[in-house]
């Protein structure tokens, strides 16, 4: 189910009242709810794979149970590679199988050996790199005794599952979420009236930026070895914002969602295109993912310790791995390689930690210097998402070679440039919103209070409106295929 | 505190649903091909003697008036087997006189279906004015507001039509493609055209049975046809798709007695001038073609 279809609008209000109002006194049942919910949403893209998403979360809950029983050091180490192994194991068949088959059978071809071996017919389940890492980090922390393991199989079911993040994150961490699950919940209207302007402010994000975004950036990318470098240098920068909108828009109405029950999801997008350097804008983009590889991998590898050597290795080993968990294809791990090129120098300065706060946050408007930060961030990060889009590395390199020739001086020319002027125009408004905003979690969490309740109600009016006008077509979020 | 935070939000949202509400139902008065087929099927169903089912391929390509009489032409779009078989089950009852029912074997559509292809949002369409499917489709959800609010003043306040079929059914179109446009047209619409795999086939040809099963049971003759296409297309199709769609249409027709088959995919009688783009007839072209499908009804008579 997405939440730009009516579907969603459907199910959303009824799940509330059956919620708050039906299964309120008992806790056990509300989680029941809750389960049964997740797996309806989820279902009702393919309801085949739910037996997956079961199977994952019987796995987990009963490694959970057992590594609270065992103390010998490795009868739990055992119990841990098995969570590790179904739960990699469903991610190697069904997203990795095919990638790493094609690229042996390359490698054995150049080398004069013919590979027999067919690839898998199958389709990626929804959100499996999503829920497989949620349920990994349980039986992480448990094993690693920071999270007593649950013995409330529906709480443990409904944190797996829980639909609004379940299939594009935020990638909960189970000492945040599950214990939400043991805890009775009671409505507060200050939580609701929040969720719900976060969900508002998603959807703006999705249906009118990133939708809109998407038919420029498909267009150009799709035809790029006819266009000039100023109308490719363009179609970068509305990937660049379809992407944000797309993948944050769907996090604020995840997080916006869950507040509605009462829930609190970790923030996700922290206004990364803001950012002064690339260190932070990987603090402030897909910040559930980046903290879980920080946690889990780069931490145990010896992070940023040790000799210059290590954190090269460390710093590429986390970025590649996190470009190969966006998709089997060659273009994310040189996407996750060139991030890793952009932060290494500002880690082996020992810079990567001087833009903590948030930019100009004292003032309304940055300083020179930090405009030339964030726009130098902001260019590095267009060339990285080329990789990102590409359908592959050559179509990525020729990109943005016709990107850096003399057509770069050309003025943008191409099927539908009028209408992009008053993209462009949005985009900007966007940006001034999301600035004025950046203090807070989203941009519209403080923003609206400062208004009297009658302008206030006028701006969600006016934003409600150019949703309508903008939204067309169901569009699917981008990370719903990782 | 619950009752406040919902009595709010239902005051916001309630303007907001009415007008949604007062659209919807102003976007669904709008005649529209989907309407029209809908109404002449249910109106004149008991009258017919031959029905055109099929995708674009025949909604443009075939004209009823050449057919024997009287016909209609019930193609739309992207209509795949499967909606061919529901729009049959839907007016199978009412159908006493039909002798004839002319179904397009394109090149893809044994291996396509709407559900999967790009213009899966036209499912809408068959939910909406067939009563077929989900009962919850809605025509805001087919294009954007803005696009919605064109269409309602355009019609309303301009008078402009949105039906583009004649009184039979047929979308007819003027016009004949350039050069370049033929094989523009043609390296997409092959590329388009043809299947990654052949996932949908047994499903799409299910359905075909289903249909010949109805054929026989009412005594209907069904005459299965693949359409032309101009060089720039048919020079691009996979031989693979290609002959699997002809050596199982050969099939039926040599094993029903009342199912016959045409390949008409290269017809010599038409040339350039006859398409309007490289799949595609123009309204010259479809009359040519709709009086060589006549001329194969009557030797099968």
């Amino acid at each position: 189910m997405l939440f730009n279809s009516l579907d969603f609008a459907i199910f959303l209000p009824i799940l509330f009242i059956l919620y708050w109002f039906v299964f309120n006194r008992n806790l056990k049942w509300q989680n029941l709810l809750v389960a049964a919910a997740s797996y309806w949403f989820y279902g009702w893209w393919d309801w085949r794979f739910l037996s997956l998403i079961l199977f994952s979360t019987f796995v987990d809950y009963t490694i959970g149970v057992s590594l609270g029983k065992k103390n010998s050091p490795s009868k739990r180490k055992i119990l841990l590679w098995i969570s590790i192994l179904v739960n990699l194991g469903f991610l190697g068949v069904f997203k990795y199988y095919n990638f790493f088959l094609d690229n042996f059978k390359s490698a054995f071809s150049i080398a004069g050996y013919e590979l027999n071996a067919n690839s898998l017919d199958i389709i990626l389940p929804v959100g499996i790199s999503f829920y497989t890492f949620q349920t990994l980090s349980y039986t992480i922390d448990v094993y690693k005794k920071r999270l007593e393991p649950t013995k409330d199989f529906i709480s443990f079911a409904a944190f797996v599952s829980f639909f609004p993040q379940l299939v594009a994150g935020p990638i909960e961490r189970a000492t945040n979420l599950l214990p939400q699950f043991y805890k009775n919940r009671k409505f507060k209207y200050s939580q609701g009236v929040d969720g719900l302007r976060q969900i508002l402010w998603g959807l703006f994000k999705k249906v009118v930026i990133a939708d809109n975004c998407a038919i420029y950036a498909n267009h150009i990318f799709d035809n790029s070895e006819d266009l000039s470098g100023s109308t490719l240098l363009l179609g970068a920068i509305f990937f660049t914002f379809q992407i944000y909108g797309d993948f944050s828009g769907y996090s604020d109405i995840a997080i916006g969602t869950a507040r509605l029950f009462g829930f609190n999801l970790m923030q996700n997008f922290a206004f990364p295109y803001f950012s002064r350097d690339i260190a932070e804008f990987w603090r402030r983009w897909h910040i559930s993912l980046s903290t879980w590889f920080r946690d889990y991998l780069y931490i145990p590898l010896g992070g940023s310790r040790g000799g210059i050597w290590m954190k090269i290795r460390n710093t590429f080993i986390i970025f590649i791995v996190s470009g190969f968990w966006h998709g089997a294809n060659w273009t994310f791990i040189v996407w996750g390689g060139l991030n890793a090129i952009y932060f290494l120098p500002l880690l082996l300065t020992k810079n990567n930690r001087q833009n903590m706060g948030v930019i100009a946050q004292n003032s309304y408007l940055p300083n020179l210097k930090e405009l030339g930060q964030m726009t130098l961030t902001f260019g590095l990060t267009v060339i990285a998402w080329v990789f990102f889009r590409a359908e592959n590395i050559s179509h990525a390199i020729n990109y943005l070679g016709r990107i850096f020739s003399k057509s770069l001086f050309r003025i943008p020319n191409y099927e539908g440039v009028a209408y992009a002027k008053y993209l462009l125009l949005i985009l900007i408004i966007f940006l001034i919103i999301e600035w004025l905003g950046r203090r807070d979690r989203f941009a519209l969490e403080n923003n609206l209070f400062k208004l009297s309740p009658t302008t206030r109600v006028f701006a969600y009016y006016t934003i409600i409106l150019i949703i309508f006008l903008a939204a067309g077509k169901e569009q699917q979020f981008i990370y719903f295929q990782f | 505190m619950i009752k406040l935070f919902l009595s709010k939000v239902i005051k916001i949202l309630l303007p907001i649903l009415l007008l949604m509400g007062v659209l919807e139902v102003a976007l669904r008065r709008i005649p529209n091909d989907y309407s029209i087929k809908y109404s002449h099927l249910n109106n004149n169903a008991g009258k017919l003697k031959t029905l055109v089912l099929g995708s674009s391929h025949f909604y443009r390509g075939v004209d009823p008036s050449k057919l024997p009489q009287p016909a209609y032409n019930a193609a739309m779009f992207s209509q795949s087997i499967d909606y061919d078989y529901k729009v049959l089950v839907k007016f199978e009852d009412e159908l006493d006189n039909l002798e004839n029912i002319i179904l397009p074997i394109s090149y893809f559509s044994l291996f396509t279906n709407l559900e999967t292809g790009i213009e899966f949002w036209r499912e809408k369409d068959y939910n909406i004015y067939y009563e077929l499917g989900e009962f919850h489709s809605l025509e805001l959800s087919k294009r954007n507001g803005f696009q919605n609010l064109i269409r309602v003043y355009n019609y309303y306040l301009k008078g402009e039509s949105y039906v583009q079929v004649n009184e039979l059914g047929w979308g007819k179109k003027s016009g004949v493609a350039s050069r370049y446009e033929l094989i523009e047209s043609g390296v997409q619409a092959a590329e388009r055209h043809t299947a990654n795999n052949f996932d949908l086939l047994s499903d799409q040809l299910n359905y075909l049975k289903k249909i010949i099963d109805m054929a026989e049971k009412n005594q209907w003759k069904l005459y299965l046809i693949t359409p032309p296409g101009y060089t720039t297309y048919t020079s691009r199709l996979s031989d693979r798709q290609l002959n699997k769609t002809l050596e199982i249409s050969k099939k039926f027709d040599d094993k029903f007695g009342f199912v016959y088959y045409k390949n008409f995919l290269k017809a010599d009688f038409l040339n350039a001038s006859d398409y309007f783009d490289a799949d595609h007839l123009n309204e010259n072209g479809a009359e040519k073609f709709s009086n060589a499908v006549n001329s194969f009804l009557i030797e099968n008579n």
